[in-house]
Formats: C-alpha cells, structure tokens, sequence
C-alpha cells in the first residue's frame, strides 16, 4: 500500500494500479475513450491526462501524464481538473469531433468536457472511427486477430487484410460491443448476423434454441481458447442458469 | 507455384520466429519489387501470426509496398536541405516527364517515381536518385535529359 | 583467423599499430564523393599505380576507399598520409599526377588542392579551417580507417578499450567512467549515458539488451550513416563494452532501410570482429562473456528512430511507440532490460575507456560534455559533417567551420534538431551549442542536423515542411499528434496560399501547446517545435503572410509572381518553349507572364539564358 494525493485528497493504492484505477477507486471521474478494464492500456486517446507532481520535484513543477498507464507511487500528487487538464481535454475532443462532426457519443463527450461549438478543420470525408484500437486490442485478445491498424497517420484505419471478409473472423461481435463511440456496425436479423461487412449465419442455443452464436466463434471457442463445446452452443442466459459463471468474454482469459 | 515455392524458401530462412517478419518482408520486396499476397499466408503460416498482423506491417513500412513497383526507382531527395534548394520543383518537372505523380509507376511498369527523406548527400542538394545513380545539383533540365536518355539508352539495348 | 586471447590481441594490436605509418592514400566513400565520382577516382589510381590484373593490389601504395571525410563540398576528396595532403574536386584524370607528382615524386600538385575564399592554396587538411576548429573523437577514424578491413581499425588502436575494459575494469568501473565522463546520449534527448546503464545494469530480468540505433531519420542529417558506412567498428567495439557494463549477451544494430551500405558494411564488421574473437562466445577467452550481435533493417518509418518504436519494431510488431512510462533500461527489448542508444553514443565509448572519463568530462561545456557531430549543410559554404567541441557558438560553427553563407547572401536562421527542433534567428548566433541552452532557446539538439537558412528561406515553408513531413510519418496512434498535425498542415496551407486568417495563429499555438502536453511520445511532444520557434522568432513572417498575403522570400507561390525584367529580356523566346500552361505573351517584342494563369513552376526562369525571370515575393 502507498499513499498518494488525488486533488488534494489522500488516497491509498497499491503497487503497480494505475491512476486511472486509483481515481476510480476514489470515485472521481476521469474521461476515456480508449480505456477498456480487460485490456492492455495503450494511452492512445489522451484523454485521461492528468497533471501530477513528484515528490522531490522543484517547487511548482508539474507534468502532463496518462493516467490509465501511468503507476501509482508514494507521495505522488495529482490533480484531475486543472486548467492545463481541462484544456488538453478540451482540444483532444474538439480534434476527435472534428473527425465526424455528427457523432453522438463525441457531441456528448463535446458536451461533457465544455466545447459548444466546432472550429477545427474538418476532413473531407467524415471518418467515424476514432483510431483508439479498443476493437483491434478485443479481436487479438479473443485470439481471432482478425482485424488490426493498418496504414499510418492520417491515413490509418481498423482493417481486415486488403479491406476484404477475412476467414479469421468469427463474427463474435466483441469489436462492435467494445467500440466506444458505436462505429462498427453490428446487426441481427433472425437467423443472420452482420459484424462490420461480413454476414454470418447463427446457429440455435443448445439450451433454448433461440438464435445464439456462429458456429466460427463455437469452433474457435472449443478450438483455441479450449472452452467445452457444450458451452460454447449456449447463449448468455442458457448458460447462466447451467453453468452459473459468467458469459465467455474477453474477462474470463 | 513456382512463385509459392520460392516464397516460402526465402520465408523459411527465418524460421519461426516472428520477429523476423519484417526482414523477411524485404526479402519478399526486394525479389519481387513489392509483396505479393501470397507471401502474406506464408508468412502467417510459418511465423504463426495471423494475417492481419503481417497486413499491417506491411501497410505501415514505406519500404514495402503491394502494389509492384518499376524496374527502376527515381528517388527525389525531399530532405530539408534539398526542400531549401527546390527538389519540390525538380520533383514536378519529372512528374511532368513521366506522367506520374510521386508514389506512382509509370504505366509500362518501368519506373516508380518516390519523394524520400534525407539520403545524407546534402552537400549536393537537391539530389534525384535514378536506379543507383546519384544526380546532385539536380534541375529541371538535367532532369528532363537524364530520363531522355534514359529511356533511349534502354531502347537501343 | 583464429579468435583471439587477451594476450594475443596486444600482441596483434602491436604489430598492426606499428605498420601505421606507411604512406597510404585514402579517397573519400563518403555519400557526397561517392555521388560525385570517387569510386571511378578510386579505380584510377589502381590503375595509375600498376594493379596487377584487376585484382586490386597495389605495388607500391596501399590505397583505401574510406569514410566520409567531412569537406563534402569539396569532393570527391583524395587525402595522403601521414602528410595530411589534401586533393578536392578530384576526378579520374587527375589520378595519374597524383601518383607520379605526389606518391612517387613526393611533391604537391599545387592545382589539385584546396582554395580558400581568398584564392590561397592549403596543402594539409589539417591547417584549412573547416578542420581547424574541429575536435574529433565519434569521427576520429572515420575518413581514415578502410571500413572493411579490421586490421586497419586495429592498427588505429581499435579494440584495445575493450580489452583494456575486459582485463582491467569490472562492469561497474565501466558504468563509473562512463557516469564520471558525463556523456550524455547522442540521440537527441541528451539523458546521461552513464546512468541509463545504471538502471539497466540494476534492472531485474533474465536476460539484458544492447540495441544501437542506427535509425536515422531526420531529414538534414548523416552523422550516424557516416559512422556506421565509414567506421563500423566502432560502432562494435562501443555495444561491446557496453554490453561488458549492462551485463548483456545479445545485442542488435537497427539500421534505417534507405542506409544498404552502412548494413553491408556492419554486417562484414561483425562477422571479421567474430572470427577474431571480438565477438561471439568468450570473447578474447574470456570464459562466460559472450556477446552476439545482429543487424536489422528498418522499414522506412520515421517513427522507428524512437526507443520504444524501434524495439516494437525489432521484436516483428508495428513500429509505434509504447505510452507506458517504464523505460527500456528496465523494460525493454522482449520485456527485459534494455540498453539502448543511439549510434554516435556507442562510438564514443572506447575512446572515454582509453583516455579516462577526465579527459572527455574536461571537453566542451558545463552541462554538455565532450563533442558533438553536425551534418552541417543548407546555405552555408562549406557543406559536411563536423565534430566540435560542445558549447562552441552557432556563430563560430557556421562562419569559422563552415565558412558563413554562400554566394554573399545574410543568414537568416540556423535549424537545430529536425523535425523535433527549432529555427533560430541571427540574435541566437551566439548561443553555445549545448543541449540545455538549444532547448532554452526553443530548439533541441537533436541527432545534429544542422540546417543553414539565408534570406531566400521562407520559415513560414520551412515549419509547412516539417508539418508535412511528420504529418506523413506520425505513426497515427495517439490523438494530440495525429489529428494535431492534420490541423496544423490544414491551416498552414492556408496561409501559404494566402487564405489565412488573423485568428489562426492563435490556434496555431493553441494546437501545438496540446501536441507537446498530450502527445504519446517524445516524437509527438516534439512535433510542434518547428512551429513554435518560427513562430517565437519569424512572427512578423507570419503577419506578412496572413495579412499583408505576401511572402517575404519570395518562396510561397501563391503569394508570389514570376516577373520579367524587361531590362535584361533579350527575347530570345525560350520561356515560350518551355512555359507549360502557355501563360507568357509577346507584343511588340516585350514579354509579359499572366500572372492569373502562371501555375509557378518556375520552369520559365530555369530556362532563361539571361536570368531576366525572377521570383518576386509580395507583389499583390
């Protein structure tokens, strides 16, 4: 355990939790957009900066830092709601609302931080995904890596090889569930599920018969990640009432 | 299938560890002036990656390319000495030339035209890399010349 | 070969040293006299000195291909020692003489030397003043060693400071030199050399890392290219002490694709250093010190020349940099501790263990010891790599070492650091190049380009074209720098064509202030420099671009005009010929270009064998 100071506040932690979970701890609430609890932080949306000071720091020095990855330490001291926070913050959205001026997850996060109003350049065609790689990070922890960043800069994007349906796919539709800003598109209809352009086919729940997964997520759960085939065939609530654990996603690896 | 064999002979010489994709990737690139699709599979297969993984590399790596470039590159130096002394406008005369725009290959496939980054010959700014040759003090009549000649010199072969 | 012991090495290290002053003529391989020829030099002194049937053998002279000798402009360079006689702008016509007249006749060939401005010849390298004021040790051998030889690094007195460290020094001695010598890293960033190997040394893990980088990707600079093409030993030696320090077994040398010689040559080092025993397992039989090297291409990423990026990429990942905050030396290469520095770091090292951690701490200045290279090139006369004391002014660089500007023309701002650094204007002339003082003054030190501007350079064009370089190689993964730059570039080709606005400036800043916060990695927090420094010190550049639509350079083109001095028009009608949109009318024999229809190609002006077409700026 170590003691740290959240706006000024004293709070406890423990060796190797990020702020990011310590100001959760401490119910104080820090944007994200990227952050997901079952994956690799990667810091890329920038948007839970924080300012912190050091112990041992010259008088009135502070710095910028990501709080989803940077680590507790003893004495360390951070402010959540700065000035300089707020506006980093501010700019971080107004550069993603920029992106896709319609969106209603960054009008409401425009909202949030306090930006009314949109003065940046816009790109010529609007791009809905915000690059954060949630979807990417989700795809290779199931271990399906269908998808992944491709290109770089202004031009990168989320991708299946050459744009094309991938076989490595299995339509489980956790990109689309883990999507922050709901860019991927996921939609079922009867027996047919759409997961970004590729259509799949569902199979019943061996429990109920309702409509439940695809048989390429049952393959690839019983195959790969070794979770009983039985298991597999159920949906959500079937299996909750058999099993008694919780549904297979990304938290149980 | 000759193309396959000889794909996975020069994957293989790196055996199964991933973090050789990348120089396999050149390999491939420099065999075959770019990379073909195939390669991708082979590589997954062998390195044991997925594909999307080797796709993004290769999508970010400026050396490496999927669409198959010419039998010669013009490389302009786009580095900041040469940017002081005016590669951008050496850069269009051989535009103008070749009828392609930086990035591009002409349309008989015999040259890539490519904006680089600093080459280390600042001295002789602004500098045209046709082939292996280096072209220093480059303008756009000696440009224009060159690949004149160029193109003549390969006709007459 | 058979690998080496300790005691061997001194004998052999002995007897190459002893066979150093031979005469021997050295033409210069650097990138600028390769360009220009020096291979074709090369061949022809074989050939004036009698090979014997192609087979490369000299009869009389031992003549080298060498490094980059640094006086770029003046190649391609043939150089005869021990004189020190100094030959530029040699071609292969000029072999013969140089054979006969100077290796055999023993005189100077009065015409082949350098001239200074005044028109004075300088018979030795050593007294012109480019190299007067220079100090060498990351290029010590560089230009006068044969990169492909080992014999030749040894009889220079390679590879005695590894030995020296193996025999005489435990690891923690050799982290205590290097911590007393001060070095702090080449790469940029300038953290103490010394105590990153500390940390990385102390760091647990099961295995450790030495990993140069040799990713050099900043437009206007060559010093690593240089080292690794023209020295690559040294390179070798200093990992190979290093690895000594941290304690590591493996190390690796990532090389930027666009550098195939500099991999070539590394790739002979190393395979001649482990046939000595220098390299491999029980170097210089010493039981249990192995160190195995390897080299590795890049992919042509900017990014990569990042710690993290380059680690990303040699491990077969996307070369992104990584935002956790732990650093290499504790987790790096393979999660395990990591020592990683920069090329002309590593070439330093041997010479600290040779001549002692006093020695280079008593160079240079108080926060910045020991020297630094430049690729000194733009505007200035003397165009080329140099090696100089640290704390020597930008001043006495650019006019004593590179000779003040060419063609008469006024400096008007020195570029420092790439595209993570700064331009700065002529009131900073006599700032003493350190790392601390450049980043007071807005700019960085960076890897060591150094970019020479006159009163022709636009620095609102000179940050557009650093935007626009880092806008196509940010790697795209964090917000701040990714969609900062596509901001920035959007509203700097704005203003470059006119259509800016007062309130952009403001936002210019706004932008870059929140790139340098909230950016991922060092590359990203940097990004914004260029920008910065115009704007602190070419505001009114600015101003003039925004509200008067004028570029006072002349160098923006929708801000400036093609213009026919009718004065010097001989109506010749080349301009015709040549203007691609038709724009150029004649009547009654005088020319005039339509300035609505003028594209700025600027083809017109090439072709006028009167100079009579010019650019003007601020002509609306």
């Amino acid at each position: 355990m170590m003691n740290l100071y959240v706006n000024d506040e004293l709070v406890q932690a423990q060796q190797g939790q990020t702020l990011l979970l310590v100001c959760e701890q401490s119910g104080i609430d820090v944007p994200t957009l990227c952050f997901h609890p079952g994956l690799e932080a990667t810091g890329n949306c920038r948007l839970c900066s924080v300012e912190i000071r050091r112990s041992g720091w010259e008088a009135g020095a502070t710095d910028v830092v990501c709080a989803c990855l940077f680590p507790a330490e003893e004495d360390l001291e951070v402010w959540t709601d700065t000035e300089r926070v707020r506006r980093l913050r501010r700019l971080i959205v107004e550069m993603l609302w920029a992106r896709d001026p319609r969106s209603p997850a960054l009008l409401a996060l425009a909202e949030k931080v306090g930006v009314n109003k949109q003065r940046l350049n816009t790109y010529g065609q609007s791009r809905r995904c915000i690059l954060c790689s949630t979807c990417v990070r989700v795809c290779g922890e199931l271990g399906a890596d269908a998808i992944s960043m491709g290109y770089r800069g202004v031009d990168k994007k989320v991708t299946t090889p050459f744009d094309r349906p991938t076989e490595d796919c299995i339509g489980c539709g956790a990109c689309a569930h883990a999507c922050p800003v709901g860019t991927i598109y996921f939609h079922e209809h009867g027996w047919e599920r759409q997961v970004r352009r590729q259509t799949f086919r569902l199979l019943p729940c061996s429990g109920c018969g309702e409509p439940c997964n695809t048989s390429e997520e049952r393959i690839h759960l019983s195959e790969v990640l070794g979770i009983p085939m039985e298991e597999a065939s159920q949906c959500p609530t079937c299996k909750r009432r058999s099993v008694g654990g919780g549904m297979v996603d990304i938290q149980r690896r | 299938m000759k193309e396959l064999t000889e794909l996975r002979s020069i994957v293989d010489k790196y055996g199964e560890n991933p973090e050789y994709i990348l120089e396999a990737l050149h390999d491939i690139q420099s065999r075959y002036r770019h990379v073909p699709e195939p390669a991708l599979d082979i590589i997954a297969e062998r390195m044991k990656v997925k594909k999307s993984r080797v796709f993004s590399l290769v999508s970010f790596y400026k050396a490496l390319s999927f669409e198959p470039q010419g039998e010669k590159n013009i490389r302009v130096c786009m580095g900041t000495a040469c940017h002081l002394k005016g590669a951008s406008q050496v850069k269009e005369e051989i535009e103008a030339v070749l009828d392609v725009a930086a990035g591009e290959t002409t349309a008989d496939g015999r040259y890539s035209l490519h904006e680089v980054n600093c080459v280390g010959a600042c001295s002789m700014a602004p500098v045209v890399i046709i082939g292996d040759s280096y072209e220093g003090q480059a303008t756009r009549d000696r440009v224009r010349t060159l690949l004149d000649n160029d193109g003549s010199e390969e006709e007459s072969r | 070969m058979t690998r080496l012991h300790l005691k061997d090495f001194w004998r052999y290290s002995k007897q190459q040293m002893e066979k150093r002053n031979e005469q021997r003529v050295l033409v210069c391989g650097g990138p600028g006299c390769l360009a220009r020829g020096s291979q074709a030099v090369y061949e022809a002194l074989l050939d004036a000195s009698g090979r014997v049937g192609g087979t490369g053998t000299v009869v009389e002279h031992a003549a080298h291909m060498v490094g980059c000798h640094g006086l770029c402009d003046q190649g391609p360079l043939v150089i005869i020692e021990p004189q020190g006689t100094f030959y530029t702008h040699v071609n292969p016509e000029m072999a013969p003489r140089i054979y006969h007249e100077t290796l055999r006749g023993g005189r100077v060939v009065e015409d082949f030397l350098y001239s200074s401005g005044t028109g004075r010849r300088i018979a030795r390298y050593a007294d012109i003043p480019f190299y007067q004021r220079q100090q060498k040790i990351a290029l010590r051998n560089v230009g006068a060693v044969d990169p492909e030889d080992i014999n030749d690094y040894v009889a220079l007195g390679g590879y005695r400071a590894a030995a020296k460290a193996l025999e005489d020094l435990s690891p923690e001695d050799v982290i205590g030199w290097v911590k007393d010598s001060q070095l702090r890293g080449r790469g940029g960033a300038g953290f103490p050399t010394g105590r990153k190997w500390e940390v990385c040394a102390q760091a647990p893990g099961e295995n450790r890392y030495v990993i140069a980088n040799g990713d050099e990707g900043d437009p206007g600079a060559f010093m690593d290219r240089t080292i690794m093409e023209g020295d690559p030993h040294s390179l070798l030696e200093g990992m190979m002490i290093g690895a000594y320090a941290v304690g590591a077994s493996e190390g690796f040398i990532y090389v930027r694709e666009e550098y195939p010689l500099a991999v070539e040559r590394l790739k002979g080092a190393i395979g001649q250093a482990e046939s000595l025993g220098l390299l491999g397992d029980d170097i210089l039989g010493i039981p249990g010190f192995c160190f195995n090297l390897s080299v590795r291409r890049g992919g042509g990423a900017f990014v990569c020349g990042e710690a993290t990026a380059l680690i990303n990429s040699l491990e077969g990942r996307l070369g992104e940099p990584r935002g956790s905050y732990v650093v290499p030396a504790v987790r790096g290469y393979n999660q395990q501790p990591t020592a990683l520095n920069n090329v002309e770091t590593f070439c330093v090292i041997p010479e600290i263990i040779n001549k002692g951690p006093a020695w280079f701490a008593a160079i240079g200045s108080e926060a910045s010891r020991g020297t630094k290279t430049f690729s000194l090139v733009g505007r200035a006369v003397h165009i080329g790599l140099i090696e100089v004391p640290m704390g020597m002014s930008l001043r006495e660089i650019i006019y004593d070492v590179g000779g003040g500007i060419e063609d008469g023309r006024t400096f008007k701002a020195v570029q420092t650091g790439g595209p993570s650094g700064g331009c700065l204007s002529a009131e900073y002339l006599d700032l003493p190049v350190d790392f601390d003082a450049l980043e007071e003054a807005g700019s960085m030190m960076g890897s060591g380009g150094l970019i020479v501007m006159d009163e022709t350079t636009c620095m609102v064009d000179v940050a557009r074209y650093f935007l626009s370089f880092l806008r196509d190689e940010s790697c795209g993964q964090c917000v701040p720098c990714r969609e900062g730059l596509f901001q920035l570039t959007a509203i700097f080709d704005r203003i470059v064509s006119g259509e800016g606005q007062e309130s952009d400036l403001a936002a210019v800043e706004e932008l870059a202030v929140a790139m340098q916060e909230g950016s991922l990695c060092g590359l990203g927090q940097s990004a914004s420099n260029p920008v910065l420094s115009t704007l602190r010190h070419f505001r009114g550049e600015y101003t003039a671009h925004i509200r008067e639509k004028c570029c006072p350079a002349g160098v923006c083109r929708a801000l400036t005009a093609y213009v026919i001095d009718v004065e010097r028009c001989r109506a010749c009608g080349r301009c015709l010929e040549v203007c691609p949109p038709q724009c150029i009318a004649v009547s009654q024999g005088v020319y005039t270009i339509d300035r609505e229809a003028c594209t700025r190609c600027g083809a017109c002006s090439a072709a006028c064998p009167f100079a009579a077409i010019s650019r003007e700026g601020c002509v609306q």
